[in-house]
């Protein structure tokens, strides 16, 4: 009893935009095709749910996340490792950071298209370029803060360089690592699903602007809690996977 | 008795060779272009067995002078010598413990006390027994399994001693080690220490704003003035040992700790007026 207590309570202001929403589907302010009940929306989902349609679009959609994430952690960690250790590569390497960060590289996806086709590449290089910032920027401002006196208690021990770099520094870095990561993660859900939108042949974005064309507004509602199940489940296992790495913080 | 005396052996261990010997240390930082001159001159002698305080003004620098001597930082000039070989460099000859706790959050309390005698590629069995040895010492073998965050800052102070002492250094250098204690814990640290130290004598050099740890520890209490700094004076703490923690009400104890801070005092004053 007390338990489902603790989960309303959890997710009071989710219940509280359901029972708004529906509430609003009531009034009748709204036509029905604009905004369906939740119980409309509930049913379409279910009837979703079994289909091959949904899961093949979830399936590719998911590659091109987890792809476009997979390399911006592969070259953005040791990036930003590389430019908190060298203020040479510090000082090359700042200007596209600080110009960069503010500006859509999604903004880019024409060119893309343009260069790596319509298909799944454009959109991993997008995703990519997108998650790499955050990355890049939390690990080396975390990579910049690794408590100095960590390395001297190192160095005071006889470690060399590389045992101070594996053990002590990278350990240190880690938890910024995961900050940048969970950054990035919900980051690459939203592009995934845009660049989905503006072009593209299947995935989750491309269901939904499809539906959208056939102006069901509770299919299109159901497809999002579909899209916002994924960015939440891929959190999870990203949490998952912090707490096993960063299990001291 | 002034540092020439020390340093020319008049010591009461005086026959016994120096464990830590400064020769004309002198650093100076440029920050912006602007050079300033932390430590002028200082010279000591730290004989084997002997445990020696700085203390000094606060901004003296005393602890940029302790991390000279554990070489993490350059000096501008000078020579410090261990055990008759000059250093430059960090080293497990001189076990450096800091005012913060350094064990890795991601290690348990005994892989923590490991750390350094793995890197220095002992034997397993061997580190297993002076892991525990260690951990004992400290009394805080039952924890062997937290993580330092499940520690208190005087326990992790305690797992930081022993993870110093296993890797048997030469001499010790303390970094106000009890100063983000709060008073019953530093107390209580401090009688440990000096347990522990009677033990092992082993020869330390103590960094501390702290008066009273610095008469209650030491065998000599070394006064540096204000910055740049210089050693005003050195005092020998003439007390009986072992020393309890009531000695602190002793007539003895307070003559030795006002004169030390009539010293330090008079340093501030100059600085203040100085400000003014």
């Amino acid at each position: 009893m007390s338990s489902i207590w603790q989960l309303i309570k959890k997710y009071q202001s989710l219940i509280l935009v359901v029972v708004v929403w529906q509430l609003m589907a009531l009034s009748g302010l709204f036509s029905e095709q604009l905004f369906p009940g939740i119980e409309k929306i509930a049913i379409v989902f279910l009837e979703l749910l079994p289909t091959s349609d949904l899961w093949s679009n979830i399936g590719i959609t998911l590659y091109r996340i987890l792809a476009g994430f997979a390399l911006a952690a592969i070259v953005g960690v040791p990036l930003g490792i590389a430019m908190s250790r060298s203020r040479t590569f510090d000082n090359i390497m700042q200007p596209i950071f600080t110009f960069g960060y503010p500006v859509p590289r999604v903004a880019l996806y024409p060119i893309f298209v343009l260069i790596f086709g319509i298909g799944s590449g454009s959109k991993i290089f997008t995703i990519f370029l997108e998650c790499i910032f955050p990355i890049v920027v939390n690990t080396y401002y975390g990579a910049k803060r690794v408590n100095i006196l960590y390395i001297w208690s190192g160095q005071n021990m006889g470690a060399d360089k590389r045992k101070l770099f594996w053990r002590v520094f990278l350990p240190g870095a880690m938890p910024s690592i995961f900050t940048g990561f969970r950054i990035a993660l919900p980051i690459g859900v939203v592009i995934a699903v845009l660049t989905e939108m503006i072009s593209s042949s299947n995935g989750i974005g491309y269901l939904l602007t499809y539906l959208s064309a056939s102006l069901s507004q509770s299919q299109v509602l159901a497809v999002v809690v579909y899209i916002s199940l994924i960015g939440y489940a891929l959190d999870r296992l990203l949490l998952y996977v912090r707490n096993r790495f960063v299990y001291w913080s | 008795m002034t540092e020439n005396e020390i340093a020319a052996g008049g010591s009461p261990l005086g026959k016994e060779k120096s464990a830590i010997k400064i020769n004309k240390v002198r650093k100076v930082f440029t920050r912006n272009d602007e050079e300033i001159e932390a430590i002028k001159e200082v010279n000591l002698d730290i004989k084997e067995g002997e445990f020696v305080s700085v203390v000094g003004p606060s901004g003296c620098g005393k602890s940029t002078f302790l991390h000279i001597v554990g070489g993490f930082i350059d000096k501008t000039s000078g020579e410090v010598i261990v055990n008759g070989k000059e250093v430059n460099k960090p080293g497990p000859d001189r076990g450096m413990m800091f005012q913060e706790s350094t064990l890795y959050p991601w290690l348990k309390v005994d892989r923590n006390v490991a750390w350094g005698l793995e890197v220095q590629k002992l034997p397993k069995k061997e580190i297993k027994e002076r892991v525990e040895y260690f951990l004992k010492l400290v009394g805080l073998w039952e924890f062997k399994n937290n993580l330092p965050s499940e520690l208190s800052g005087g326990m992790k102070q305690r797992v930081s001693l022993a993870k110093v002492l296993a890797f048997n250094p030469e001499v010790l250098l303390m970094d106000e080690p009890f100063g983000a204690l709060d008073s019953q814990t530093r107390e209580m640290m401090q009688a440990e220490l000096q347990r522990i130290w009677s033990e092992s004598r082993k020869s330390v050099l103590f960094v501390t704003h702290d008066i009273e740890e610095a008469v209650f520890l030491s065998d000599y209490v070394v006064v540096l003035s204000k910055r740049p700094s210089t050693v005003k004076e050195v005092i020998k703490i003439d007390l009986p040992r072992p020393r309890e923690i009531s000695i602190r009400k002793s007539y003895d104890f307070v003559d030795y700790r006002n004169k030390i801070w009539d010293l330090l005092h008079e340093e501030q004053n100059v600085k203040q007026l100085r400000g003014v």
